[in-house]
C-alpha cells in the first residue's frame, strides 16, 4: 500500500537549483517546522516531516517540529522557535506566509521558509508548479475515466488548489475534450470521515476518479473509491486506488532547501519546483494502459522542454 | 431540614460545640476550594501519563510553567490566548445565568471578525484611527450580538431549542465566513483564503514591546470586570439572574422574561464578536479562514471552572491559555508531545466535573466530626 | 396498657445538629396495628425523628425498639429489611416508567425480570386495598391520589408493615383525601401500623388511635385520640392557646374598587378558563371565591394580577383600565397585591435572599435602586424590618429563601404584597401546606387590612376557611359566577350545591 520507499528513493534529482558538489563544513543547522496536522497523516504533513528526517540524516541537521499548529498560535510557535535559535524555521503550508512575513520581520537573524506560500518580502517561499502536477495526473485520469466525469476534492478553496484544479481540467479534457470536472471542498483537512462522504456524494454524480488534496482525509477518498470500485490520482499521497501519482514532494523540497541554506546560498525569494523527471511520478496501476503509460511520460517530457508551460496567477 | 429554627433556639452552646462548629467551618472550607484539588488531581494523572510516555514529569512540568508564566514571551503568548477564551468564557456565562445555553459562542467570535474586518477595511480613510477602532470594536460586538440574537429570539418566541440552534448557527457562520473570503474578500493570489491587511492605522497597539500582546487583552478584562458589576449591582444584572432562577417568579416580578431572554444572549453574543474583533485587529490583522481553535467550545470550559463566575473567568481564562502555551514551550523544550496537554486539558475539566458531584453535606460532617472527637 | 410488645418504641431518642437539638429526649410508642399520629409544627423535629426511624439519621443518644427488640437502623435498606416502609412528601418514583416497573425497581436478588407475575400480584394486592391500578400504565398519566398509591404499594411489595406517612394529603384533593383515609383504615384492619406525620389537626381527629405532639425537639404530649379536643391539640402543638374563630367583625364596606367586566380568558392549554366571568369586590370587603379546583380559579387570579391576558372583556382598579400594565405595574401603579397559589415556583426566587424576595416586584423602582443601580444596604435594611414586623424566622436576610420554611416563606409573600397599602388583594390559597399557627397569622393579617379597607379577593379550596374569614362568596363553575352570597347566609350545603353547578332556590 505505501509507496514510501519508492518516494525516499526518488530524491536524487530535483530539477532546480544547481547540486551543491560538497556539504559546506559549517556547523549543522537548526531547523524547526510548523505543521497545520499530524505528521501521521500519511499525506502533506508526513511528507514534511519526511523532509526533516532526510534534513537529519544527510546533513546532521537539529530538528524539533510542532504539529496541529492553529491559525491563531503561528506566529507564537515560529517566534518561539526563531528565540530558541533555530536557524530555519519553517511554516508547512501558504497559511503560514502571513505569520511567516511578522517573523521574519522580528527575527532577522532567522531564515524564514513558507512551502506553498505566495512571494513574500523577507520569506523564502518554495512553490512547485501545481497545474503541471494537476495536467500530468489529469491526463492519465481523462484516458482511463469511464464516465467521462473526473473530480478534485479539497478542504478549503485557496490558490494553490485552484492552480491544482486548473492543471488537472486542462489533462483531463486534453485525453477527453467531453470530460468534467467537478470540484468539492470538505472544511476540514484531516476529517476521513467527511471525505468519505464528499466521495460518496462524487460518485453519486458519475465521477470516477478523484484527487484528494488533503491531509489525513485522503484515507476517506481511497476508502470510497476501494468500496465502488473508482479511481484517484495523487498529488499528496500514495494509496493503491491511485491510477498514478505525481507527488508534490515536499520531503525533498525541504531537504534541498536545507543543503542550500547549509551552502549559503538560500535567498528570501520565490522558489518554483517544475514537474521535469519521470522520478517524480510515482507506479501506474494496472488500471492505466501501456500507451496511456506512454503519453504522461511524454507529457513529463514536453514540460521538461517548455513545450508545455502553465500560467499559476 | 431544621435551617430555619436554628437562630431561634436557645440550647446552650458548649466548647465541645464549638471547636466541632469550628471543624465543620474548615471542612467547608475544603470543599470550596474543590476546583483547586481538581486541578491538583489533573495534574498529579497528567503526571503518570507523562511518566508512561517516558518522560520526566517534573521537567515537563516545570517548563511549561516557564514557557506560560515565567518567561517574558511566555506571559506575552499567554495573554494573547487568554483574551479569546476569556471573552468566549463570558459569551457562555452571560447567558447561562439567564439559564440558557449558549454553545454557539464560536458562531459569534467569526462573525464579530466578519464584522469588524468589513468595518476596518471600509471605513473611509478621513476618520481619526481611534475613532476607527472603536467603530470596529462596536461593530464587531454588535454582529457578535446579532447572530446570538437568533437562538435567543427562538428561544423566547418559538420555545425552540438554544443549545441547538446556537450549536448549528456555529457552523452556518464558519462556512458563511469561508464563502465570504472566497467570493469577496479573499487577498488576490493569497496561498490561503484571508482577507486584504487592516489599515495599520485600526491595528490594535501591543502593550509589551515586541510580543503580540495587544490592548484587546486590556479591553478583555475591562469587559469581565463590567459583567462582574452587571451581576453584581445592576438591576439588569439581578434581572438576568431572577430569570434564570426561576421564569414564573421573573413574570411575577414584573420583568420581561421574552425580552430578557434576547438580551442575554445578545450580550453573550458581543462577548463572543468582541473575541473575534481582537483576533483580527489585535493579532492577525487579516480575517483568516478557520481563525479560531475552537475557542467558543473553550469558552464553556472556561465558564465551566470559573463556576460562571466572570471574575472567576480570567482565572480559569489565564489558566487554561497558560496550559495551552506552555504546553507548546514544553513539547519544543522536552520534546513531550502536545497531545499530552491536549490529554491534561481533558483531565482537568474532568476532574473539575467530578468534583462537582462532591457536595459539602453539613449533616454528614458534623456526624463523622462528632464521632471523631467521641473517639478521642 | 397492651402485652404484646410495641410495633415500635423508641426510648431517648436525642438527635443533634451542631448545637441545635432536632429531637431532644423523644419517647414513642407505637402499638401493633394502630394509626399513630404524630403532630407538630414546621420545623418541630418531626421529620428529623422519621428519618432517624427510617435509617437516615444516626441518632446521637437513645435506643429503638422494634417489636421489643433492639435494633440499630443504619440505613433505609435495614429499615426496610425491618419491615419499616416510607412514604415520602415527595415520591421518589420514575415519571417515565410504568406502575409495574415503578414497583419493582430496585427490588434485591433480580437478574431476569419476569414482569407478568409482578403483574397479577400488583393488581390483586390494589385489589385488597380497594383500588384499581393498571400496572402498565405510565407513572406520569396518573393522578396524584394514584401515584401515591402506587407508593404505598411499592413498600408493601417489600413486606413493610410499618408505613411512615410524611404529610400525606397535602398533595391530595379533598375527594382524594376520603377515600385515601379508606384506604389507611383498611391498611389497619389488614394487620398494618400507620404512622402519620401531619400538621393538621382534622387528620389527626378523624383517623388516629393515638397521637404524638410534637414541639421545638421535645415530645409535648402523647394521647389517646378519642380522649382528647382538637383545641386541646392545637394548644400543645402552638404552645399556647389558638383562636379558632379569628375576630370576624362586620366589614366596612365601601365602593367597588376591582371590577371584572364579563372577562373571559384561556389557559396554559388554550381551553377557555374564564367564560365572560364578571364580579365586583369593594373597599373593606373579602370575598370568597368558592369552587371545586380547576373551574377558572387559577386564571381568575392570574388575569388579575397580569400575568395572563385577557381574550376578552375588561378589568379595572379604582375605575382605572388595567389593560397594557405588566404584573410589577398593577402592583405599583394600581395597587394590586397579589399572593400567588404557588408560592415556590411564583411567589419567590428561592435561590435568591430573603432580602432580594422581599422586593422581588420592586427592586428596579426607586428606593431599592437608582438609574439601574441596585441599593442593597437599602434592600437590606428595608428586608431586616419587614422581618421582624411580620416575624419572618430566619438566620438573616441574606439567607437563602428554599432554606425556610412554608410558613416564613408565605410570610415573606405576604410582608412584601401587603407593605406598599395595597388597593386590591388577590390571594389564592394562602394556608396551603402551613401549620396552624401560620394558619392563623395569615388569616389575621388578611383581616386587618381588610379593616384599612382593602378589597381582597380570597380564593381558596377551604370551604371552612373561606366562610371563617370572607364576608361574601361567590362561587365559580366553568369560569362563570354562578351564585354569590353572603357568607352569614352560607352553608355547606347550599355552596356545594352551586360548586357541581346545580341552581340553587
Amino acid at each position: 500500500m505505501l509507496h514510501h520507499l519508492k518516494v525516499a528513493a526518488l530524491a536524487a534529482v530535483t530539477a532546480i537549483g544547481t547540486l551543491a558538489v560538497t556539504p559546506a563544513f559549517a556547523e549543522a543547522p537548526r531547523v524547526a517546522v510548523a505543521l497545520p496536522g499530524m505528521i501521521t497523516d500519511r499525506a502533506f504533513n508526513e511528507n514534511v516531516y519526511n523532509g526533516l528526517v532526510m534534513a537529519e540524516e544527510q546533513f546532521g541537521a537539529d530538528t524539533a517540529y510542532t504539529e496541529n499548529v492553529s491559525q491563531a498560535t503561528q506566529v507564537e510557535v515560529m517566534s518561539d522557535y526563531a528565540r530558541r535559535g533555530y536557524d530555519i524555521v519553517v511554516g508547512a503550508g501558504g497559511e503560514y506566509t502571513d505569520a511567516a512575513e511578522r517573523v521574519a520581520a522580528s527575527f532577522p537573524e532567522t531564515t524564514v521558509i513558507v512551502l506553498n506560500g505566495a512571494p513574500t518580502e523577507g520569506v523564502t517561499t518554495i512553490n512547485y508548479n501545481n497545474p503541471e502536477f494537476g495536467y500530468l495526473v489529469g491526463l492519465v485520469a481523462g484516458h482511463v475515466s469511464e464516465t467521462g466525469v473526473a473530480a478534485a476534492l479539497s478542504a478549503q478553496e485557496f490558490a494553490a488548489f485552484t492552480n491544482v484544479v486548473d492543471g488537472f481540467r486542462k489533462g483531463f479534457q486534453t485525453a477527453n475534450p467531453e470530460g468534467e470536472v467537478l470540484v468539492a471542498y470538505t472544511n476540514d483537512w484531516a476529517d476521513i470521515a467527511k471525505a468519505k462522504e464528499a466521495s460518496f456524494n462524487l460518485i453519486s454524480q458519475d465521477v470516477d476518479v478523484i484527487l484528494p488534496y488533503l491531509d489525513a482525509g485522503w484515507v476517506g477518498v481511497a476508502q470510497a473509491a476501494e468500496e465502488r470500485g473508482i479511481h484517484t490520482v495523487g498529488i499528496l499521497h500514495e494509496s493503491d486506488t491511485n491510477l498514478v501519482s505525481a507527488r508534490l514532494d515536499f520531503a525533498r523540497a525541504l531537504a534541498w532547501a536545507v543543503e542550500k541554506y547549509q551552502d549559503g546560498t538560500l535567498e528570501p525569494q520565490d522558489y518554483v519546483i517544475h514537474l521535469t523527471s519521470v522520478d517524480q511520478l510515482g507506479d501506474f496501476s494496472d488500471a492505466v494502459p501501456e500507451d496511456v503509460r506512454a503519453r504522461a511520460l511524454e507529457a513529463v517530457e514536453k514540460i521538461k522542454s517548455g513545450a508545455l508551460s502553465f500560467d499559476t496567477e | 431540614m431544621n435551617t430555619g429554627e436554628t437562630g431561634s433556639s436557645v440550647s446552650p452552646i458548649d466548647a465541645e460545640a464549638r471547636l466541632q462548629l469550628r471543624l465543620l467551618g474548615l471542612v467547608k472550607i475544603v470543599y470550596l476550594l474543590k476546583t483547586v484539588w481538581a486541578v491538583i488531581a489533573a495534574l498529579l494523572i497528567g503526571a503518570i501519563f507523562i511518566l508512561l510516555a517516558g518522560g520526566n514529569p517534573l521537567e515537563g512540568y516545570s517548563a511549561l510553567f516557564r514557557g506560560a508564566f515565567a518567561d517574558y514571551w511566555g506571559i506575552g503568548d499567554t495573554l494573547v490566548r487568554m483574551s479569546p477564551l476569556l471573552l468566549a468564557g463570558l459569551a457562555v456565562i452571560i447567558p447561562l445565568r439567564a439559564g440558557l445555553f449558549n454553545i454557539g459562542a464560536e458562531g459569534q467570535i467569526y462573525i464579530g471578525a466578519l464584522f469588524a474586518t468589513i468595518a476596518a477595511l471600509y471605513l473611509p480613510d478621513f476618520l481619526p484611527g481611534f475613532l476607527r477602532i472603536v467603530l470596529c470594536i462596536a461593530v464587531g460586538a454588535l454582529g457578535g450580538a446579532l447572530w446570538a440574537a437568533i437562538p435567543g429570539l427562538l428561544k423566547a418566541y418559538r420555545g425552540t431549542n438554544e443549545i441547538i440552534t446556537s450549536l448549528l448557527l456555529s457552523y452556518v457562520a464558519i462556512n458563511m465566513i469561508g464563502a465570504v473570503l472566497h467570493t469577496w474578500l479573499i487577498e488576490p493570489g493569497a496561498p490561503y483564503p484571508y482577507s486584504r491587511e487592516v489599515p495599520e492605522e485600526v491595528i490594535l497597539p501591543t502593550f509589551m514591546p515586541r510580543t503580540q500582546a495587544h490592548v484587546g487583552i486590556m479591553i478583555a478584562w475591562v469587559t469581565a470586570l463590567l459583567v462582574a458589576i452587571m451581576f453584581w449591582r445592576t438591576t439588569l444584572g439581578q434581572s438576568i439572574q431572577i430569570v434564570g432562577h426561576n421564569k414564573h417568579a421573573a413574570a411575577y416580578a414584573g420583568l420581561n422574561v421574552k425580552r430578557l431572554t434576547v438580551l442575554s444572549f445578545a450580550l453573550g453574543g458581543a462577548m463572543g464578536g468582541l473575541a473575534g474583533v481582537f483576533e483580527v485587529l489585535g493579532l492577525k490583522y487579516r480575517l483568516f479562514d478557520h481563525f479560531s481553535p475552537g475557542y467558543g467550545m473553550q469558552g464553556i470550559i472556561v465558564a465551566f471552572l470559573a463556576a460562571l463566575n466572570p471574575i472567576g473567568a480570567i482565572l480559569a481564562a489565564i489558566f487554561l491559555a497558560g496550559l495551552q502555551v506552555g504546553a507548546g514551550s514544553m513539547q519544543r523544550a522536552t520534546g513531550i508531545d502536545t497531545t499530552m496537554v491536549a490529554a491534561l486539558q481533558g483531565l482537568v475539566v474532568l476532574c473539575v466535573a467530578m468534583g462537582l458531584a462532591f457536595k459539602f453535606h453539613p449533616d454528614r460532617w458534623r456526624r463523622r466530626i462528632a464521632a471523631w472527637r467521641r473517639d478521642r | 396498657m397492651t402485652n404484646a410488645p410495641d410495633r415500635l418504641a423508641l426510648e431517648g431518642i436525642v438527635k443533634r445538629f451542631g448545637a441545635f437539638r432536632a429531637n431532644d429526649d423523644v419517647n414513642l410508642k407505637i402499638a401493633d396495628q394502630s394509626i399513630h399520629a404524630i403532630l407538630g409544627e414546621n420545623g418541630a423535629g418531626k421529620s428529623t425523628l422519621m428519618n432517624v426511624i427510617y435509617g437516615l439519621y444516626t441518632p446521637d443518644a437513645g435506643r429503638i425498639l422494634s417489636r421489643g427488640k433492639e435494633v440499630t437502623i443504619g440505613d433505609p435498606r435495614e429499615a426496610m429489611a425491618l419491615g419499616i416502609g416510607m412514604v415520602h412528601q415527595h415520591f421518589k418514583q420514575v415519571n417515565t416508567m410504568s406502575v409495574v416497573e415503578n414497583v419493582v425497581l430496585g427490588l434485591p436478588g433480580r437478574q431476569i425480570l419476569d414482569l407478568d407475575e409482578d403483574r397479577r400480584r400488583i393488581e390483586t394486592m390494589a385489589a385488597e386495598l380497594g383500588s384499581e391500578i393498571d400496572p402498565d400504565q405510565l407513572m406520569s398519566t396518573l393522578p396524584i391520589g394514584t401515584q401515591q398509591r402506587v407508593e404505598i404499594l411499592k413498600m408493601l411489595y417489600r413486606e413493610a408493615d410499618l408505613l411512615i406517612l410524611d404529610e400525606p394529603t397535602s398533595v391530595l384533593t379533598p375527594n382524594e383525601i376520603e377515600s385515601f383515609f379508606k384506604l389507611l383504615s383498611r391498611l389497619r384492619e389488614s394487620g398494618r401500623t400507620i404512622l402519620l406525620i401531619t400538621h393538621k389537626l382534622d387528620e389527626v381527629m378523624d383517623l388516629s388511635d393515638r397521637v404524638t405532639v410534637m414541639r421545638q425537639g421535645r415530645v409535648e404530649a402523647e394521647l389517646e385520640t378519642s380522649a382528647t379536643t382538637p383545641k386541646e391539640l392545637a394548644r400543645v402543638m402552638v404552645g399556647r392557646d389558638v383562636v379558632f374563630d379569628v375576630p370576624h367583625t362586620p366589614p366596612k364596606v365601601g365602593a367597588p374598587v376591582l371590577e371584572l367586566d364579563r372577562i373571559s380568558a384561556v389557559d396554559d392549554r388554550g381551553v377557555s378558563a374564564l367564560d365572560e366571568l364578571s364580579l365586583s369586590v369593594r373597599e373593606g370587603e373579602i370575598l370568597g371565591i368558592v369552587g371545586i379546583d380547576g373551574n377558572g380559579q387559577r386564571e381568575l387570579a392570574e388575569t388579575v394580577a397580569g400575568l395572563r391576558n385577557l381574550t376578552s372583556g375588561k378589568i379595572t382598579v379604582s375605575g382605572r383600565d388595567a389593560e397594557g400594565y405588566d404584573p410589577a405595574e398593577r402592583k405599583h401603579k394600581l395597587g394590586v397585591g397579589y399572593v400567588p397559589e404557588d408560592r415556590q415556583k411564583v411567589g419567590l426566587d428561592l435561590d435568591s435572599d430573603v432580602s432580594l424576595n422581599m422586593v422581588l416586584r420592586g427592586f428596579r423602582e426607586r428606593p431599592f435602586a437608582i438609574r439601574g443601580w441596585m441599593d442593597y444596604a437599602r434592600i437590606r435594611s428595608h428586608a431586616e424590618d419587614l422581618a421582624k414586623r411580620y416575624d419572618v424566622r430566619m438566620q438573616g436576610v441574606s439567607q437563602i429563601a428554599r432554606d425556610l420554611s412554608g410558613g416564613n416563606q408565605q410570610k415573606i409573600i405576604l410582608a412584601r404584597e401587603i407593605e406598599d397599602n395595597p388597593r386590591v388583594l388577590v390571594v389564592s390559597q394562602p394556608t396551603k401546606g402551613l401549620d396552624v399557627g401560620a394558619i392563623e397569622f395569615v388569616q389575621r393579617t388578611l383581616l386587618s387590612q381588610r379593616d384599612r379597607g382593602d378589597a381582597i379577593l380570597y380564593i381558596s379550596s377551604e370551604l371552612e376557611e373561606l366562610l371563617l374569614v370572607a364576608d361574601r362568596l361567590a362561587v365559580i363553575f366553568k369560569g362563570r359566577i354562578v351564585g354569590e352570597l353572603p357568607a352569614s347566609e352560607a352553608t355547606s350545603e347550599k355552596l356545594g350545591l352551586l360548586m357541581t353547578g346545580k341552581e340553587v332556590a
